[in-house]
């Protein structure tokens, strides 16, 4: 149709959201890029200085440890939020009564601000006074634990945080989709004497693949996204055995003014998030068509 | 519905063009205040909460001030929590966005800002206005950079002790220790008799970094410091290592999970009873007279314990003027440095009003009102030493502290060794030379 | 038999997590209520005492109505722009025709994945130069900006499913094109702007970056930095009033989220499920 194609409508629908976006995301990636081929401190002189900042990342030790917990803080993320939101969801859907009551209540982590969660869970996690989690293990009969301050415990302290908090997000998304699969077929497989675990497999997963696609998706970029729990949390400490990538450019930015190698920093976690992104939009054009 | 949507969009224009007007209407009104009636705002970008004392005291001479002709007003726009304090002054200079007042210590980073002509002269301001002598010069000079210059102006004068619970020493059968060593075996017996011998605020980073400093102090006054800072001295001096090897000493006798407790809470714990030692300073005096300690909890306290054969005395420790007032030289005309005249003379018996040690000498005949607490230590300031203890956060480079930051707790814990430890701090002092 | 165990285990699991996602949130507006003492030492035992005095302190000695106020401000504005803005784009990406389409959408899925931080120094350059630091435009912006991506996801997620026969219907009727947007794509799509509101509306409520680093002033500052007026020197921390603080912040994110669940629910399903 001919007024679909009109350029001028086209330009008024897309412009305002494409000038936006650009001038505020994508142009200062683009600056972050020119930055990080200076030595700057952010009150003297700019000098240019190539490709200097990547050329002392890779030889960064600790840009390396924070790559590496990155990559365990998305997996612990992704695993508690896809794995918990779905199991939940799937429960929830042979649930009778009172359904919209704990959807509501599981949900209500995902809506408080994460300054917050990550205030309290420094005291669930804390060993003096005695926190939650070593109230439990002391009625356990175990040793408590320092959590945020012990090196095997703290990363995944740190991710289990924001793991826990979207937990409900994955779980309405995944219990929508669930009950959006026609009751007749399933009844129909149940009469043919099919157990609800093979009903799951076989013909519930299947049916929601996209949608626990588009989960992942969202699950990924916002464990690409952390920042706030770790920072507030433990500011990547001990010894940066929580540090993620987020972090350790943000630190050395504003706490040691190195914009050229932070913005390098940066630079990398843009590369990183656009393949994460490619790879996960390639598929899912492979599965459309 | 079109309708509607059309509402929606017409309000969303309004509110959006309103936004943008409020603020510029706000300066607009300004301006216009200011030609009619000349009141002139300064804005203060401070690190301290707006109800800290020295904030209530600066409104107070404020006041004053307008009272007897002064047409200003102080706007005090306060961010408590320091780190973010830090990194926002940082990207507002770079930004070019430098408040008229703002909180400022003596760091490198001060260095780089005078170096560019962007801080105002204290020195030539207080030669100027003939208050030079009214300074204590240890709450003074604290505010001087590496290079000698003076940027800003103290609003405090602070001390720093470690405080015990005088029961759980009777009950170890110890008493205050003189010596560094003497503390270590302290904390030992205390372990043995099951106590928690050192209570440590460590998630706020400076607690530690005192006590890792301490060492140094006793062998060389701040000499090894400032070589430090200026890439003349490393960790692995003889200085450093022991340093080092003292943190991981006394690392073993801190409270479980300090890493990340925060001040209040270390300072609870051992009102509570939980802890045998907490190391604090002046500004926290009000939690430990008799009138507000808790029932039951006898406390004393001693200062930075010695060495032997140390370069610096009993009476030389932690002592400062506290993070310090700087000005912007843009806006620092005749009727703002009139004002800031007017702050310098009257600043201090207000402030000791409120039952603070004061930067400036202040009459103190009529002390009948204070807590005896507060007498006594304001008593030990006056015997205080002629070389105060500079703490590394103020005068090494903000790469490096991050740096020990960083890398102090894992090796309080035992976690990394005293060699791990001085390499890395090693690298960011070279990496920053 | 059988089904009576299976039964426990299945409650028993439903009412476990429900303590899991329950039990921190109810904690955290309890904590508001306790005195200070109780916060430092013993903040996980069953509270013995209530009282009002951390709330009456961040009231009178603390600006908390301005911060809220200004919290306020800045989410109402963005969302309207948000939802504007984001379908109308939307709209474009998903039923118009024009080389590109494709690669526009990506585009714009690429800020899906952008952290905040790395946009921190270009911007606090860009808007001290034109100044908009210390407006609350500065704020709505960048907030607008992130918020978009994932809005225009759920958007072009949620049109691809009208039929492309409404749409003819509609200009067979002689409607333009900008009519066909107002009167038949915006009222079919109420559910998922719900969607879009309540979701972004969480997001802009708590933002905490952004008013960080571009306001700076306490006239301006929203309710998430405001949290950290409570500090005392050295990093000294007023908990009982920190709490008090925090309760007032989440507050309204759980009126918003009570009331609009059901929509939200509703406008997931919608704009999540493709069968």
């Amino acid at each position: 149709m001919k007024i679909l194609r009109d350029k001028k409508a086209i330009a008024v629908f897309l412009l305002p959201a494409f000038i936006v976006y650009s001038v505020i995301v994508m142009v200062p990636i683009l600056v972050s890029i020119y930055y990080s081929c200076l030595d700057w401190n952010g009150i003297g002189k700019k000098s240019f200085v190539g490709f200097n900042n990547y050329i002392k990342l890779f030889g960064d030790s600790v840009f390396r440890q924070a790559f590496g917990n990155n990559i365990i803080y998305i997996v612990i993320v992704m695993v508690l939020q896809l794995g918990f939101g779905f199991s939940i969801a799937v429960l929830l859907t042979y649930l009778k009564k009172g359904r919209g009551f704990i959807q509501t209540a599981y949900y209500i982590p995902s809506v408080i601000t994460v300054i917050a969660i990550s205030q309290l869970f420094t005291g669930f996690y804390s060993y003096e006074p005695l926190g939650l989690f070593n109230i439990f293990r002391k009625m356990l009969g175990m040793e408590p634990i320092a959590f945020l301050s012990d090196y095997k415990t703290v990363l995944w302290a740190v991710a289990s945080v924001e793991g826990w908090q979207y937990i409900g997000i994955y779980m309405i998304i995944f219990y929508s989709a669930l009950v959006s699969v026609s009751p007749d077929i399933l009844e129909a497989a149940r009469i043919d004497g099919a157990t609800e675990l093979q009903i799951l497999v076989k013909i519930r997963i299947p049916a929601i693949a996209n949608v626990i696609m588009l989960s992942c998706i969202l699950s990924l970029v916002g464990a690409l996204r952390g920042f706030a729990a770790p920072m507030n949390m433990t500011k990547g400490g001990p010894n940066h055995r929580s540090e993620i990538l987020a972090t350790y450019m943000y630190k050395k930015a504003f706490t040691s003014r190195d914009y050229g190698y932070g913005s390098a920093i940066a630079v990398i976690i843009v590369i990183l998030s656009i393949i994460g992104v490619l790879l996960i939009s390639k598929y899912m054009d492979g599965e459309n068509e | 519905m079109y309708k509607k949507i059309g509402t929606i969009c017409l309000i969303a224009g309004m509110v959006l063009m309103g936004c943008g007007n409020k603020a510029q209407t706000n300066t607009n009104s300004t301006e216009a205040e200011n030609k009619d009636s000349n009141v002139r705002e300064i804005h203060y970008f401070s690190s301290r909460s707006a109800s800290d004392d020295t904030m209530v005291t600066l409104q107070e001479i404020t006041k004053k001030y307008n009272e007897q002709g002064g047409n200003i007003k102080l706007v005090i726009d306060s961010n408590a929590d320091r780190t973010s304090y830090d990194q926002k002054l940082r990207t507002m200079i770079a930004g070019g966005q430098m408040p008229d007042m703002f909180d400022l210590d003596a760091t490198p980073y001060a260095t780089e800002l005078g170096e560019q002509g962007m801080l105002t002269d204290m020195d030539a301001f207080l030669d100027e206005i003939g208050e030079k002598d009214s300074y204590i010069p240890l709450a003074l000079n604290y505010g001087r950079t590496s290079d000698g210059k003076l940027y800003t102006l103290p609003l405090e004068l602070s001390t720093e002790m470690i405080w015990y619970n005088v029961d759980m020493f009777k009950d170890a059968g110890i008493e205050a220790p003189k010596t560094l060593d003497e503390l270590l075996e302290d904390c030992k017996v205390l372990k043995e008799k099951g106590y928690t011998a050192f209570g440590i605020g460590g998630g706020d980073g400076w607690p530690l970094l005192r006590l890792l400093a301490t060492y140094p102090f006793r062998m060389t006054g701040n000499e090894y410091l400032n070589k430090l800072s200026l890439g003349e001295a490393k960790m692995s001096d003889e200085p450093g290592v022991k340093a080092a090897t003292f943190m991981s000493e006394i690392g073993q006798y801190f409270q479980p999970g300090f890493s990340t407790t925060d001040v209040a809470t270390g300072l609870n714990l051992f009102l509570s009873g939980k802890s045998a030692m907490y190391p604090t300073g002046t500004w926290e005096l009000n939690y430990f007279t008799d009138k507000n300690r808790p029932e039951g909890l006898n406390v004393d306290y001693f200062y930075m314990p010695t060495i032997k054969d140390g370069k610096t005395n009993e009476n030389d420790y932690w002592a400062f003027g506290g993070i310090g007032l700087a000005v912007n030289p843009k806006t620092f005309d005749d009727q703002y440095k009139d004002y800031l005249t007017f702050i310098v003379k009257n600043y201090s018996p207000a402030y000791f009003a409120h039952e603070h040690l004061a930067p400036q000498k202040v009459d103190m005949s009529d002390n009948s009102s204070f807590d005896p607490l507060f007498l006594k230590v304001m008593e030990d300031t006056n015997n205080i030493g002629s070389t105060a203890a500079r703490p590394w956060d103020v005068v090494l480079n903000e790469d490096v502290i991050a740096t020990i930051n960083d890398n102090l707790p894992g090796l309080c814990m035992g976690e990394e060794t005293t060699d791990d430890f001085i390499k890395a701090v090693d690298e960011a002092l070279e990496a920053n030379k | 038999m059988k089904r009576n165990i299976r039964k426990i285990i299945y409650w028993s699991v439903m009412i476990l997590f429900l303590i899991i996602q329950g039990y921190p949130v109810i904690w955290l507006i309890v904590a508001g209520f306790r005195p200070n003492i109780e916060l430092l030492t013993e903040p996980f035992s069953f509270p013995k005492s209530f009282t009002l005095e951390n709330f009456i302190r961040i009231f009178t000695e603390s600006n908390i109505v301005t911060y809220i106020k200004n919290s306020a401000i800045i989410s109402v504005v963005s969302l309207v722009f948000i939802v504007l803005i984001s379908s109308m784009a939307s709209f474009a990406i998903a039923k118009m025709k024009f080389t590109g389409r494709k690669k526009i959408y990506r585009y714009f899925l690429i800020g899906l994945t952008i952290p905040y931080a790395v946009t921190l120094i270009p911007l606090f350059t860009m808007f001290a130069k034109i100044g908009l630091i210390n407006t609350r435009i500065s704020v709505i912006l960048p907030l607008l900006a992130f918020q978009l991506p994932v809005s225009i996801m759920l958007f072009v997620n949620f049109y691809s499913f009208i039929p492309d026969e409404i749409i003819e219907a509609a200009v067979i009727d002689g409607a333009s094109i900008y009519g066909i947007y107002t009167k038949v794509i915006i009222p079919l799509s109420l559910n998922t702007i719900m969607t879009v509101l309540a979701m972004n509306f969480i997001t802009v409520w708590n933002d905490y970056t952004f008013s960080l680093v571009f306001i700076n002033s306490t006239e301006l500052k929203t309710i998430s930095i405001g949290l950290a007026d409570f500090i005392g020197p050295r990093g000294l921390k007023d908990w009982g009033a920190t709490y008090a603080a925090i309760a007032m912040s989440v507050f309204p994110t759980l009126v918003i989220y009570f009331s609009l669940n059901k929509k939200m629910t509703a406008g997931m399903t919608l704009g999540a499920v493709k069968s």
